[in-house]
């Protein structure tokens, strides 16, 4: 970014290259729909490209980015370009294998809820997104991105502590939602670590 | 009931332990609760459930590498807005043209001198747009208009200071 900020177009190029799956994975849990994350996603790069200027390197440059990231696409589904979860493209068989493709796969095997894989995602993305926005973004940032309570804090411009109460309450209306999804039994399901 | 953990603080604790993010002293009390208080040990597993349930969600990444894409955009952007930088000098210098035009009817002087220098530096400004872009000064009324221009010793002095000072914004925006 500082590269980028002192003249080097080809820094602006590597930046993307670099960071774009990271932009993508967060936009894409607070607005799941490939399509729209594509536009949003160049959003996002266009606004660092725009605002470049005004870049401090007073935190990483990554908490800088998701902080971009997550409010383009709060922007979008305030502004009603929210998907309904019946669009979720987790239906789209051929076009789910095109996108996970290029991402390695650590997950471990499902529990034996009698949901096939794809159902049990679905409703589990819906349980997320029925989440409140401060709460789906900090499980985003802090289960699927790896941020600590710290960084978290720093982009979403609150204290550890709120995070750390954000990330609680985010975990009771989970189990909540999970329950209604999976059934009262879900959490005897999962196997001992 | 007494066997569920209600109190936000204890659910807070808990949750942050899972997390890592307590210290020493602060983790060893959570999970020497988690070991011997049923109603602690319920929670714990709840929330076990719930991480599970996340790790299950899909790593998801872009369907195709969207670099090229974004890189154009962002060069369009920029573009536009020099493009914006030249126009809007020159619209207000066309707005002079056609007031010096409408001031003073009967002059038959011919604009040639006036067109090759506007001319000029338009090209030179616009070698770097692309051809999509170029709309933006081309349709100035400016253009239209320019070669009805009787007065142009007058007004050229104007049109070359509105286009150098346009030109030199650009050359000072220019990254």
């Amino acid at each position: 970014m500082l590269a980028f900020q002192a003249g080097d177009q080809e820094a602006f190029r590597r930046l993307v290259k670099r960071s774009q799956s990271k932009v993508y994975a967060v936009i894409y849990r607070l607005v799941p729909n490939h399509a729209q994350v594509e536009d949003l996603t160049q959003e996002v790069f266009l606004r660092v490209f725009r605002t470049a200027a005004r870049y401090r390197p007073m935190a990483k440059f990554s908490t800088w980015l998701y902080r971009i990231a997550s409010n383009v696409a709060l922007n979008a589904l305030r502004s009603g370009r929210k998907m309904k979860l019946s669009s979720l493209e987790l239906g789209d068989a051929d076009d789910e294998s095109s996108w996970r493709r290029d991402v390695p796969d650590t997950r471990s095997a499902p529990p034996a809820t009698g949901l096939d894989a794809e159902e049990l995602e679905a409703r589990i993305l819906a349980a997320i997104a029925e989440l409140p926005e401060s709460q789906r973004i900090a499980i985003t940032l802090n289960k699927f991105e790896h941020l600590s309570y710290q960084e978290i804090a720093k982009m979403l411009d609150c204290s550890t502590m709120a995070v750390k109460s954000l990330l609680s309450r985010a975990r009771c209306n989970l189990r909540t939602a999970l329950v209604r999804y999976l059934g009262e039994d879900f959490a005897e399901k999962v196997p001992n670590p | 009931m007494s066997e569920r953990l209600e109190r936000q603080s204890d659910l807070e604790q808990l949750s942050a332990w899972m997390d890592g993010e307590l210290d020493a002293p602060a983790a060893e009390g959570v999970a020497r609760l988690v070991r011997e208080d049923p109603a602690w040990r319920a929670a714990w597993e709840e929330f076990r459930a719930v991480d599970w349930a996340l790790d299950l969600c899909p790593p998801v990444g872009p369907r195709r590498d969207l670099t090229e894409e974004i890189v154009q955009a962002a060069r369009r952007q920029r573009l536009w807005r020099r493009a914006v930088r030249i126009a809007a000098p020159l619209a207000a210098a066309a707005a002079v043209i056609i007031a010096v035009y409408f001031a003073w009817p009967q002059q038959q002087t011919p604009p040639t001198a006036l067109m090759q220098t506007v001319e000029n530096e338009i090209t030179k400004a616009l070698q770097d747009v692309p051809q999509e872009d170029q709309f933006i000064v081309r349709k100035l009324s400016f253009f239209e208009n320019y070669p009805e221009v009787k007065r142009y010793q007058q007004v050229r002095d104007v049109v070359d200071a509105e286009t150098l000072s346009a030109l030199a914004a650009l050359e000072s925006a220019d990254m």
